[in-house]
Protein backbone atom coordinates (compact mmCIF):
# COMPACT_ATOMS: atom_id res chain seq x y z
CA UNK A 1 0.00 0.00 0.00
CA UNK A 2 1.23 3.47 -0.82
CA UNK A 3 0.24 6.61 0.97
CA UNK A 4 -1.51 8.03 -2.05
CA UNK A 5 -3.66 4.98 -2.69
CA UNK A 6 -6.90 5.82 -4.46
CA UNK A 7 -9.77 4.97 -2.19
CA UNK A 8 -12.79 6.13 -4.11
CA UNK A 9 -12.73 6.54 -7.87
CA UNK A 10 -15.42 7.96 -10.12
CA UNK A 11 -14.82 7.22 -13.81
CA UNK A 12 -17.09 9.19 -16.18
CA UNK A 13 -20.07 8.68 -13.89
CA UNK A 14 -23.53 9.77 -14.98
CA UNK A 15 -26.64 9.19 -12.89
CA UNK A 16 -30.09 9.90 -14.29
CA UNK A 17 -33.31 9.86 -12.37
CA UNK A 18 -36.27 8.39 -14.20
CA UNK A 19 -34.45 5.51 -15.80
CA UNK A 20 -34.52 2.97 -12.98
CA UNK A 21 -37.67 1.19 -11.81
CA UNK A 22 -41.34 1.84 -12.49
CA UNK A 23 -42.19 4.27 -9.71
CA UNK A 24 -40.16 7.01 -11.35
CA UNK A 25 -41.76 6.48 -14.74
CA UNK A 26 -43.95 9.56 -14.51
CA UNK A 27 -41.01 11.84 -13.76
CA UNK A 28 -38.94 13.37 -16.46
CA UNK A 29 -35.50 11.91 -17.02
CA UNK A 30 -32.99 14.12 -15.34
CA UNK A 31 -29.22 13.87 -15.14
CA UNK A 32 -28.40 14.49 -11.49
CA UNK A 33 -24.72 13.76 -12.11
CA UNK A 34 -23.09 14.21 -15.53
CA UNK A 35 -19.83 12.60 -16.61
CA UNK A 36 -18.05 13.10 -13.30
CA UNK A 37 -14.52 11.76 -12.75
CA UNK A 38 -12.34 12.15 -9.66
CA UNK A 39 -10.33 10.10 -7.20
CA UNK A 40 -10.16 10.44 -3.43
CA UNK A 41 -6.99 9.29 -1.69
CA UNK A 42 -7.03 7.06 1.34
CA UNK A 43 -6.89 8.85 4.69
CA UNK A 44 -7.70 12.30 3.31
CA UNK A 45 -10.35 14.76 4.44
CA UNK A 46 -12.35 15.84 1.42
CA UNK A 47 -15.27 18.28 1.29
CA UNK A 48 -17.88 18.48 -1.43
CA UNK A 49 -19.65 21.82 -1.84
CA UNK A 50 -22.17 23.26 -4.29
CA UNK A 51 -25.60 24.87 -4.26
CA UNK A 52 -28.84 22.97 -3.61
CA UNK A 53 -29.54 20.61 -6.48
CA UNK A 54 -25.93 20.56 -7.69
CA UNK A 55 -25.68 16.77 -7.35
CA UNK A 56 -23.63 16.56 -4.14
CA UNK A 57 -25.96 14.14 -2.38
CA UNK A 58 -26.25 11.99 -5.48
CA UNK A 59 -22.45 11.68 -5.51
CA UNK A 60 -22.58 10.63 -1.84
CA UNK A 61 -25.17 7.93 -2.50
CA UNK A 62 -23.13 6.61 -5.42
CA UNK A 63 -20.12 6.17 -3.15
CA UNK A 64 -21.46 3.23 -1.22
CA UNK A 65 -23.78 1.79 -3.81
CA UNK A 66 -27.06 3.14 -2.43
CA UNK A 67 -27.60 4.08 -6.07
CA UNK A 68 -25.71 2.77 -9.08
CA UNK A 69 -24.32 4.80 -11.98
CA UNK A 70 -26.42 4.96 -15.14
CA UNK A 71 -23.12 4.93 -16.98
CA UNK A 72 -19.49 4.94 -15.91
CA UNK A 73 -18.03 3.15 -12.88
CA UNK A 74 -17.63 3.88 -9.19
CA UNK A 75 -14.80 2.02 -7.44
CA UNK A 76 -15.12 2.18 -3.64
CA UNK A 77 -12.56 0.62 -1.30
CA UNK A 78 -11.23 -1.28 -4.30
CA UNK A 79 -14.60 -2.75 -5.32
CA UNK A 80 -16.86 -1.87 -8.24
CA UNK A 81 -20.18 -0.75 -6.67
CA UNK A 82 -22.21 -2.21 -9.52
CA UNK A 83 -21.01 -5.74 -8.72
CA UNK A 84 -23.70 -7.30 -6.46
CA UNK A 85 -21.20 -9.51 -4.69
CA UNK A 86 -19.28 -6.58 -3.22
CA UNK A 87 -22.14 -4.42 -2.04
CA UNK A 88 -22.23 -5.50 1.63
CA UNK A 89 -18.49 -5.17 2.04
CA UNK A 90 -18.61 -1.70 0.44
CA UNK A 91 -21.38 -0.60 2.78
CA UNK A 92 -19.45 -1.87 5.79
CA UNK A 93 -16.28 -0.05 4.71
CA UNK A 94 -17.95 3.16 3.54
CA UNK A 95 -20.37 4.34 6.22
CA UNK A 96 -22.91 7.07 5.58
CA UNK A 97 -24.36 9.67 7.96
CA UNK A 98 -27.43 11.50 6.65
CA UNK A 99 -28.85 14.96 7.26
CA UNK A 100 -31.73 14.32 9.61
CA UNK A 101 -30.64 12.66 12.86
CA UNK A 102 -34.17 11.40 13.43
CA UNK A 103 -34.21 9.35 10.24
CA UNK A 104 -31.38 6.98 11.02
CA UNK A 105 -31.81 5.88 14.62
CA UNK A 106 -34.00 2.84 15.04
CA UNK A 107 -33.34 1.12 18.38
CA UNK A 108 -34.81 2.00 21.78
CA UNK A 109 -31.46 2.52 23.49
CA UNK A 110 -28.24 4.15 22.31
CA UNK A 111 -26.24 0.98 22.97
CA UNK A 112 -28.61 -1.19 20.94
CA UNK A 113 -28.62 1.30 18.11
CA UNK A 114 -24.85 1.19 17.86
CA UNK A 115 -24.95 -2.63 17.97
CA UNK A 116 -27.59 -2.89 15.23
CA UNK A 117 -25.20 -3.21 12.29
CA UNK A 118 -23.07 -5.76 14.12
CA UNK A 119 -26.11 -7.94 14.89
CA UNK A 120 -26.93 -7.97 11.21
CA UNK A 121 -23.55 -9.30 10.20
CA UNK A 122 -23.52 -11.86 13.00
CA UNK A 123 -20.60 -10.63 15.11
CA UNK A 124 -20.16 -12.84 18.24
CA UNK A 125 -21.58 -11.34 21.42
CA UNK A 126 -18.29 -10.79 23.26
CA UNK A 127 -16.74 -8.99 20.36
CA UNK A 128 -19.91 -7.00 19.79
CA UNK A 129 -19.81 -5.68 23.35
CA UNK A 130 -16.17 -4.68 23.01
CA UNK A 131 -16.71 -2.94 19.66
CA UNK A 132 -19.81 -1.06 20.82
CA UNK A 133 -17.95 0.05 23.91
CA UNK A 134 -15.03 1.34 21.92
CA UNK A 135 -17.23 3.16 19.38
CA UNK A 136 -19.31 4.86 22.09
CA UNK A 137 -16.16 6.08 23.84
CA UNK A 138 -14.56 7.38 20.65
CA UNK A 139 -17.64 9.46 19.88
CA UNK A 140 -18.00 10.72 23.44
CA UNK A 141 -21.52 9.32 23.84
CA UNK A 142 -20.54 6.62 26.34
CA UNK A 143 -22.48 8.22 29.19
CA UNK A 144 -25.72 8.07 27.20
CA UNK A 145 -25.41 4.35 26.41
CA UNK A 146 -28.60 3.41 28.26
CA UNK A 147 -30.54 6.53 27.23
CA UNK A 148 -33.43 6.48 24.82
CA UNK A 149 -32.17 8.04 21.56
CA UNK A 150 -35.17 10.38 21.17
CA UNK A 151 -34.17 12.16 24.38
CA UNK A 152 -30.79 13.18 22.95
CA UNK A 153 -29.98 16.46 21.21
CA UNK A 154 -29.40 16.53 17.45
CA UNK A 155 -25.63 16.65 17.85
CA UNK A 156 -25.68 13.70 20.26
CA UNK A 157 -27.88 11.72 17.84
CA UNK A 158 -25.47 12.32 14.98
CA UNK A 159 -22.58 11.16 17.15
CA UNK A 160 -24.54 8.00 17.98
CA UNK A 161 -25.01 7.47 14.24
CA UNK A 162 -21.26 7.85 13.73
CA UNK A 163 -20.62 5.38 16.57
CA UNK A 164 -22.90 2.87 14.82
CA UNK A 165 -20.76 3.21 11.71
CA UNK A 166 -17.48 3.01 13.64
CA UNK A 167 -18.50 -0.24 15.29
CA UNK A 168 -18.49 -1.76 11.79
CA UNK A 169 -14.78 -0.88 11.48
CA UNK A 170 -15.13 1.22 8.34
CA UNK A 171 -12.27 2.86 6.51
CA UNK A 172 -14.34 5.75 5.19
CA UNK A 173 -17.22 7.90 6.48
CA UNK A 174 -19.42 10.00 4.19
CA UNK A 175 -21.38 12.79 5.90
CA UNK A 176 -24.19 14.09 3.71
CA UNK A 177 -25.04 17.50 5.19
CA UNK A 178 -24.99 15.81 8.58
CA UNK A 179 -24.40 19.10 10.37
CA UNK A 180 -27.10 21.11 8.57
CA UNK A 181 -29.80 20.62 11.20
CA UNK A 182 -27.55 21.03 14.25
CA UNK A 183 -26.94 24.03 16.48
CA UNK A 184 -23.38 25.45 16.58
CA UNK A 185 -22.40 23.36 19.58
CA UNK A 186 -23.66 20.11 18.05
CA UNK A 187 -22.02 21.02 14.76
CA UNK A 188 -18.67 21.52 16.46
CA UNK A 189 -18.94 18.22 18.36
CA UNK A 190 -19.61 16.26 15.18
CA UNK A 191 -16.79 18.00 13.29
CA UNK A 192 -14.34 17.43 16.13
CA UNK A 193 -15.15 13.71 16.11
CA UNK A 194 -14.71 13.27 12.35
CA UNK A 195 -11.51 15.31 12.31
CA UNK A 196 -10.14 13.13 15.12
CA UNK A 197 -11.12 9.91 13.31
CA UNK A 198 -9.43 11.24 10.19
CA UNK A 199 -6.18 12.15 11.94
CA UNK A 200 -5.88 9.39 14.53
CA UNK A 201 -7.57 6.41 12.86
CA UNK A 202 -6.66 7.34 9.28
CA UNK A 203 -10.31 7.09 8.29
CA UNK A 204 -11.09 8.78 4.98
CA UNK A 205 -13.71 11.50 5.58
CA UNK A 206 -15.97 12.94 2.91
CA UNK A 207 -17.96 15.87 4.19
CA UNK A 208 -20.77 17.41 2.17
CA UNK A 209 -21.74 20.80 3.51
CA UNK A 210 -23.05 24.33 2.97
CA UNK A 211 -21.04 25.71 5.87
CA UNK A 212 -17.93 27.27 4.41
CA UNK A 213 -16.22 27.46 7.80
CA UNK A 214 -16.26 23.63 7.91
CA UNK A 215 -14.16 23.22 4.80
CA UNK A 216 -11.19 25.45 5.65
CA UNK A 217 -9.25 22.51 7.14
CA UNK A 218 -9.97 20.07 4.31
CA UNK A 219 -7.15 18.48 2.32
CA UNK A 220 -9.18 18.88 -0.82
CA UNK A 221 -12.47 20.43 -1.90
CA UNK A 222 -14.65 19.26 -4.80
CA UNK A 223 -17.08 21.82 -6.18
CA UNK A 224 -20.26 20.58 -7.90
CA UNK A 225 -22.61 22.61 -10.05
CA UNK A 226 -25.58 21.38 -12.11
CA UNK A 227 -24.41 17.79 -11.83
CA UNK A 228 -20.88 18.49 -12.96
CA UNK A 229 -17.60 18.66 -11.12
CA UNK A 230 -16.48 22.22 -11.87
CA UNK A 231 -13.39 22.51 -9.69
CA UNK A 232 -11.19 20.54 -7.33
CA UNK A 233 -8.40 21.91 -5.17
CA UNK A 234 -7.25 22.99 -1.73
CA UNK A 235 -9.51 25.36 0.25
CA UNK A 236 -7.14 28.24 -0.57
CA UNK A 237 -7.26 27.43 -4.29
CA UNK A 238 -11.06 27.29 -4.21
CA UNK A 239 -11.59 30.50 -2.27
CA UNK A 240 -8.99 32.40 -4.29
CA UNK A 241 -11.13 31.79 -7.37
CA UNK A 242 -13.44 34.78 -6.83
CA UNK A 243 -15.15 34.31 -10.16
CA UNK A 244 -16.14 30.74 -9.30
CA UNK A 245 -17.34 31.71 -5.83
CA UNK A 246 -19.54 34.49 -7.15
CA UNK A 247 -20.80 32.53 -10.20
CA UNK A 248 -21.94 29.67 -8.00
CA UNK A 249 -23.36 31.95 -5.31
CA UNK A 250 -21.16 30.34 -2.64
CA UNK A 251 -20.40 32.08 0.64
CA UNK A 252 -16.91 33.05 1.68
CA UNK A 253 -16.01 32.12 5.28
CA UNK A 254 -16.70 35.13 7.57
CA UNK A 255 -13.00 35.96 8.08
CA UNK A 256 -12.38 35.87 4.32
CA UNK A 257 -15.04 38.51 3.72
CA UNK A 258 -13.01 41.01 5.74
CA UNK A 259 -9.95 40.52 3.54
CA UNK A 260 -11.55 40.49 0.09
CA UNK A 261 -9.24 42.50 -2.15
CA UNK A 262 -11.75 45.22 -2.95
CA UNK A 263 -11.36 48.98 -2.57
CA UNK A 264 -7.59 48.78 -2.87
CA UNK A 265 -6.90 46.79 0.30
CA UNK A 266 -5.06 43.81 -1.10
CA UNK A 267 -3.27 41.89 1.61
CA UNK A 268 -1.76 39.61 -1.01
CA UNK A 269 -2.81 36.45 0.86
CA UNK A 270 -5.95 34.36 0.93
CA UNK A 271 -7.37 34.47 4.45
CA UNK A 272 -9.83 31.73 5.40
CA UNK A 273 -9.73 31.53 9.21
CA UNK A 274 -9.64 34.08 11.99
CA UNK A 275 -6.16 32.86 12.97
CA UNK A 276 -4.88 33.61 9.47
CA UNK A 277 -6.64 36.98 9.62
CA UNK A 278 -4.94 37.95 12.86
CA UNK A 279 -1.52 36.87 11.59
CA UNK A 280 -1.93 38.81 8.31
CA UNK A 281 -2.87 41.94 10.26
CA UNK A 282 0.05 41.50 12.66
CA UNK A 283 2.48 41.22 9.74
CA UNK A 284 1.31 44.53 8.29
CA UNK A 285 1.44 46.33 11.61
CA UNK A 286 3.80 49.27 11.75
CA UNK B 1 -47.86 50.05 18.33
CA UNK B 2 -45.76 47.26 19.81
CA UNK B 3 -45.46 43.78 21.17
CA UNK B 4 -45.51 44.19 24.95
CA UNK B 5 -44.60 41.32 27.28
CA UNK B 6 -45.29 41.65 31.00
CA UNK B 7 -43.95 39.26 33.67
CA UNK B 8 -44.23 36.27 31.36
CA UNK B 9 -43.91 32.74 32.70
CA UNK B 10 -44.68 29.47 30.96
CA UNK B 11 -44.68 26.01 32.51
CA UNK B 12 -44.97 22.87 30.38
CA UNK B 13 -47.19 20.10 31.77
CA UNK B 14 -48.00 21.85 35.06
CA UNK B 15 -48.98 19.71 38.06
CA UNK B 16 -47.46 16.56 36.58
CA UNK B 17 -44.14 14.85 37.33
CA UNK B 18 -42.91 16.31 34.00
CA UNK B 19 -43.59 19.91 35.05
CA UNK B 20 -40.96 22.24 33.63
CA UNK B 21 -40.81 26.01 33.65
CA UNK B 22 -39.43 26.97 30.25
CA UNK B 23 -39.47 30.76 30.58
CA UNK B 24 -39.98 33.11 33.53
CA UNK B 25 -39.76 36.80 34.55
CA UNK B 26 -39.70 38.11 31.00
CA UNK B 27 -40.80 41.70 30.48
CA UNK B 28 -39.92 43.58 27.33
CA UNK B 29 -41.33 45.62 24.49
CA UNK B 30 -40.67 45.34 20.77
CA UNK B 31 -41.63 48.50 18.89
CA UNK B 32 -43.24 48.39 15.48
CA UNK B 33 -40.57 48.50 12.77
CA UNK B 34 -37.77 46.88 14.79
CA UNK B 35 -35.60 44.03 13.50
CA UNK B 36 -35.00 41.78 16.50
CA UNK B 37 -33.01 38.56 16.80
CA UNK B 38 -33.60 36.21 19.70
CA UNK B 39 -30.56 34.08 20.51
CA UNK B 40 -29.79 31.44 23.11
CA UNK B 41 -28.49 27.88 23.14
CA UNK B 42 -30.76 24.92 22.43
CA UNK B 43 -33.23 24.53 25.29
CA UNK B 44 -32.85 28.10 26.57
CA UNK B 45 -36.54 28.88 26.04
CA UNK B 46 -36.28 31.13 22.97
CA UNK B 47 -38.78 29.12 20.90
CA UNK B 48 -41.22 29.05 23.82
CA UNK B 49 -40.95 32.84 24.03
CA UNK B 50 -41.55 33.29 20.28
CA UNK B 51 -44.63 31.07 20.41
CA UNK B 52 -46.22 33.44 22.94
CA UNK B 53 -46.06 36.37 20.54
CA UNK B 54 -48.93 35.15 18.38
CA UNK B 55 -50.78 33.04 20.92
CA UNK B 56 -49.51 29.61 19.88
CA UNK B 57 -48.87 29.31 23.60
CA UNK B 58 -50.78 31.29 26.23
CA UNK B 59 -48.90 32.43 29.35
CA UNK B 60 -49.05 30.40 32.57
CA UNK B 61 -48.53 33.76 34.27
CA UNK B 62 -48.22 37.29 32.89
CA UNK B 63 -49.56 38.93 29.74
CA UNK B 64 -48.69 39.62 26.11
CA UNK B 65 -50.19 42.62 24.28
CA UNK B 66 -50.21 43.21 20.54
CA UNK B 67 -50.78 46.89 19.71
CA UNK B 68 -52.33 47.30 23.16
CA UNK B 69 -54.62 44.31 22.87
CA UNK B 70 -54.05 41.44 25.29
CA UNK B 71 -53.76 37.99 23.66
CA UNK B 72 -56.48 35.70 24.99
CA UNK B 73 -58.20 32.56 23.75
CA UNK B 74 -60.95 34.74 22.30
CA UNK B 75 -58.99 36.96 19.91
CA UNK B 76 -56.50 34.43 18.53
CA UNK B 77 -57.60 34.55 14.90
CA UNK B 78 -57.40 38.33 14.84
CA UNK B 79 -53.97 38.26 16.55
CA UNK B 80 -52.63 35.67 14.12
CA UNK B 81 -53.65 37.79 11.15
CA UNK B 82 -51.56 40.57 12.57
CA UNK B 83 -48.66 38.41 13.76
CA UNK B 84 -47.48 35.81 11.21
CA UNK B 85 -45.36 32.84 12.25
CA UNK B 86 -42.89 31.03 9.99
CA UNK B 87 -41.80 27.77 11.59
CA UNK B 88 -38.40 26.14 11.20
CA UNK B 89 -38.27 24.16 7.93
CA UNK B 90 -41.65 25.63 6.89
CA UNK B 91 -41.38 23.80 3.57
CA UNK B 92 -42.23 20.59 5.44
CA UNK B 93 -45.73 21.98 5.89
CA UNK B 94 -46.50 22.56 2.23
CA UNK B 95 -49.29 20.22 1.27
CA UNK B 96 -51.46 21.57 -1.55
CA UNK B 97 -50.94 20.18 -5.03
CA UNK B 98 -49.90 23.48 -6.59
CA UNK B 99 -47.78 26.40 -5.44
CA UNK B 100 -50.68 28.82 -5.99
CA UNK B 101 -53.13 26.84 -3.85
CA UNK B 102 -50.61 26.53 -1.07
CA UNK B 103 -49.97 30.26 -0.95
CA UNK B 104 -53.70 31.04 -1.06
CA UNK B 105 -54.64 28.53 1.63
CA UNK B 106 -54.69 30.95 4.59
CA UNK B 107 -57.01 33.30 2.68
CA UNK B 108 -59.77 30.71 2.40
CA UNK B 109 -60.93 31.55 5.90
CA UNK B 110 -61.58 35.14 4.99
CA UNK B 111 -64.61 36.14 2.97
CA UNK B 112 -62.72 37.32 -0.07
CA UNK B 113 -63.58 37.22 -3.77
CA UNK B 114 -61.38 35.20 -6.13
CA UNK B 115 -60.03 38.47 -7.53
CA UNK B 116 -59.05 39.73 -4.10
CA UNK B 117 -57.34 36.43 -3.29
CA UNK B 118 -55.52 36.51 -6.62
CA UNK B 119 -54.28 40.04 -6.02
CA UNK B 120 -52.96 39.13 -2.58
CA UNK B 121 -51.22 35.98 -3.81
CA UNK B 122 -49.50 37.87 -6.65
CA UNK B 123 -48.45 40.69 -4.36
CA UNK B 124 -46.91 38.29 -1.83
CA UNK B 125 -45.16 36.30 -4.60
CA UNK B 126 -43.76 39.51 -5.99
CA UNK B 127 -42.49 40.54 -2.54
CA UNK B 128 -40.56 37.30 -1.98
CA UNK B 129 -39.35 37.18 -5.58
CA UNK B 130 -41.20 34.03 -6.54
CA UNK B 131 -41.67 33.59 -10.27
CA UNK B 132 -45.39 33.47 -11.20
CA UNK B 133 -44.52 30.83 -13.79
CA UNK B 134 -44.17 28.44 -10.84
CA UNK B 135 -47.77 28.96 -9.64
CA UNK B 136 -49.12 25.80 -11.28
CA UNK B 137 -46.06 23.66 -10.42
CA UNK B 138 -46.12 21.02 -7.77
CA UNK B 139 -44.36 22.21 -4.63
CA UNK B 140 -42.27 19.04 -4.79
CA UNK B 141 -40.59 20.17 -8.00
CA UNK B 142 -39.11 23.28 -6.40
CA UNK B 143 -35.64 23.79 -4.94
CA UNK B 144 -35.15 24.13 -1.18
CA UNK B 145 -34.90 27.92 -1.35
CA UNK B 146 -37.99 28.20 -3.56
CA UNK B 147 -40.03 25.97 -1.24
CA UNK B 148 -39.15 28.16 1.70
CA UNK B 149 -40.24 31.23 -0.26
CA UNK B 150 -43.58 29.59 -0.98
CA UNK B 151 -44.03 28.84 2.72
CA UNK B 152 -43.22 32.44 3.69
CA UNK B 153 -45.54 33.68 0.94
CA UNK B 154 -48.34 31.67 2.55
CA UNK B 155 -47.84 33.72 5.71
CA UNK B 156 -47.36 37.07 3.95
CA UNK B 157 -50.69 36.87 2.08
CA UNK B 158 -52.44 37.87 5.29
CA UNK B 159 -50.40 41.14 5.37
CA UNK B 160 -49.03 40.66 8.89
CA UNK B 161 -47.56 43.72 10.65
CA UNK B 162 -45.32 41.46 12.72
CA UNK B 163 -43.44 38.49 11.32
CA UNK B 164 -41.96 35.83 13.62
CA UNK B 165 -39.48 33.36 12.14
CA UNK B 166 -37.76 30.35 13.69
CA UNK B 167 -34.37 29.82 11.98
CA UNK B 168 -35.42 31.13 8.54
CA UNK B 169 -32.04 30.51 6.90
CA UNK B 170 -31.15 27.09 8.29
CA UNK B 171 -30.36 24.39 5.75
CA UNK B 172 -30.22 26.83 2.82
CA UNK B 173 -27.15 27.11 0.60
CA UNK B 174 -25.06 30.30 0.46
CA UNK B 175 -27.18 32.07 -2.10
CA UNK B 176 -30.45 30.90 -0.54
CA UNK B 177 -29.30 32.18 2.82
CA UNK B 178 -28.22 35.59 1.51
CA UNK B 179 -31.46 35.97 -0.47
CA UNK B 180 -33.48 35.10 2.63
CA UNK B 181 -31.69 37.68 4.79
CA UNK B 182 -32.10 40.29 2.05
CA UNK B 183 -35.82 39.49 1.83
CA UNK B 184 -36.27 39.99 5.57
CA UNK B 185 -34.35 43.27 5.41
CA UNK B 186 -36.62 44.41 2.59
CA UNK B 187 -39.80 43.46 4.44
CA UNK B 188 -38.50 45.32 7.48
CA UNK B 189 -37.77 48.45 5.42
CA UNK B 190 -41.37 48.29 4.18
CA UNK B 191 -42.53 48.48 7.79
CA UNK B 192 -42.91 44.83 8.82
CA UNK B 193 -41.55 44.17 12.31
CA UNK B 194 -39.25 41.14 12.25
CA UNK B 195 -38.52 38.89 15.22
CA UNK B 196 -36.37 35.90 14.36
CA UNK B 197 -34.58 33.10 16.13
CA UNK B 198 -31.16 32.17 14.83
CA UNK B 199 -28.16 30.12 15.87
CA UNK B 200 -25.93 31.88 13.38
CA UNK B 201 -24.24 34.79 15.13
CA UNK B 202 -22.79 35.93 11.80
CA UNK B 203 -26.29 36.21 10.30
CA UNK B 204 -27.67 37.91 13.39
CA UNK B 205 -24.88 40.49 13.43
CA UNK B 206 -25.55 41.26 9.79
CA UNK B 207 -29.30 41.86 9.89
CA UNK B 208 -30.59 42.63 13.38
CA UNK B 209 -30.79 46.06 15.05
CA UNK B 210 -31.43 44.51 18.43
CA UNK B 211 -30.51 41.19 20.03
CA UNK B 212 -32.37 39.58 22.91
CA UNK B 213 -30.33 36.84 24.56
CA UNK B 214 -32.31 34.22 26.44
CA UNK B 215 -30.52 32.03 28.96
CA UNK B 216 -32.15 29.53 31.33
CA UNK B 217 -35.59 30.82 30.48
CA UNK B 218 -35.09 34.53 30.99
CA UNK B 219 -33.56 37.60 29.34
CA UNK B 220 -29.81 37.71 29.99
CA UNK B 221 -28.90 40.53 27.60
CA UNK B 222 -30.87 42.96 25.45
CA UNK B 223 -29.06 45.45 23.21
CA UNK B 224 -27.49 46.23 19.85
CA UNK B 225 -25.24 43.58 18.22
CA UNK B 226 -22.22 45.68 19.24
CA UNK B 227 -23.32 45.73 22.88
CA UNK B 228 -24.25 42.06 23.10
CA UNK B 229 -21.21 40.72 21.24
CA UNK B 230 -18.81 42.86 23.29
CA UNK B 231 -19.40 40.35 26.09
CA UNK B 232 -17.52 37.42 24.58
CA UNK B 233 -16.76 35.72 27.92
CA UNK B 234 -20.30 36.00 29.26
CA UNK B 235 -21.64 34.52 26.02
CA UNK B 236 -19.10 31.69 26.18
CA UNK B 237 -20.31 30.86 29.71
CA UNK B 238 -23.77 30.36 28.15
CA UNK B 239 -22.30 28.10 25.40
CA UNK B 240 -22.73 30.83 22.82
CA UNK B 241 -20.24 32.17 20.33
CA UNK B 242 -19.68 35.68 19.08
CA UNK B 243 -19.36 36.22 15.30
CA UNK B 244 -16.10 34.96 13.78
CA UNK B 245 -15.19 38.53 12.78
CA UNK B 246 -15.65 39.73 16.36
CA UNK B 247 -13.18 37.09 17.58
CA UNK B 248 -10.72 38.01 14.84
CA UNK B 249 -10.61 41.68 15.82
CA UNK B 250 -10.67 40.94 19.57
CA UNK B 251 -7.60 38.71 19.14
CA UNK B 252 -5.90 41.29 16.94
CA UNK B 253 -6.66 44.05 19.45
CA UNK B 254 -5.16 41.95 22.27
CA UNK B 255 -2.01 41.03 20.35
CA UNK B 256 -1.37 44.48 18.88
CA UNK B 257 -2.38 46.47 21.93
CA UNK B 258 -4.55 48.70 19.74
CA UNK B 259 -7.90 49.32 21.45
CA UNK B 260 -10.78 48.67 19.02
CA UNK B 261 -14.56 48.89 19.28
CA UNK B 262 -16.52 45.61 19.01
CA UNK B 263 -16.58 44.60 15.35
CA UNK B 264 -19.55 42.39 14.42
CA UNK B 265 -19.67 42.30 10.61
CA UNK B 266 -17.17 41.96 7.77
CA UNK B 267 -18.20 45.41 6.58
CA UNK B 268 -17.28 46.97 9.92
CA UNK B 269 -14.03 45.00 9.84
CA UNK B 270 -13.13 46.51 6.48
CA UNK B 271 -13.85 49.99 7.86
CA UNK B 272 -11.57 49.35 10.82
CA UNK B 273 -8.79 48.24 8.47
CA UNK B 274 -9.30 51.33 6.33
CA UNK B 275 -9.10 53.48 9.46
CA UNK B 276 -5.89 51.78 10.63
CA UNK B 277 -4.34 52.28 7.18
CA UNK B 278 -5.31 55.95 7.17
CA UNK B 279 -3.79 56.37 10.61
CA UNK B 280 -0.59 54.79 9.34
CA UNK B 281 -0.76 51.87 11.78
CA UNK B 282 -1.12 49.30 9.03
CA UNK B 283 0.92 49.37 5.84
CA UNK B 284 -0.01 47.08 2.98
Amino acid sequence: MTETEKYIEFNNVTFSYGTQGDETESRKRKDAVKDVSFAIEKGTFVCIIGSNGSGKSTVAKLMNGLILPTSGTVISAGYDTSDDQNIWEIRRLVGMVFQNPDNQIIATSVEEDVAFGLENIGVPREEMIARVDEALKMCGVDKYRHSEPHLLSGGQKQRVSIAGILAMRPSCIVLDESTAMLDPKGRKQVLDIVKKLNKEENITVILITHHMDEIVDADRVLVMEKGELVKAGTPVEIFSDRELISDLGLDLPPAARVFEPEDGHDFGETVLTKEQGVSVLMKKLV
Amino acid sequence: MSILIKDLKYTYMPKTPFEKTAIHDISLEIQKGEFVAVIGHTGSGKSTLLQHLNGLLLPTEGEVFIDGEKITKKNLSEIRRKVGFVFQYPEHQLFEDTVYKDIAFALKRFKLSDEEIDAKVRKAANTVGLDEALFESSVFDLSGGEKRRVAICGVLVSDPSYLLLDEPASGLDGKGRRDMLALLKKLNSEGVTIVLISHSMDDVAEVADRIILINEGTVALDGTPGEVFSKEELLASMSLDVPEVTKLFNDFSKRSGIPLPTVTTALQGREIIRMLINEGRLVL
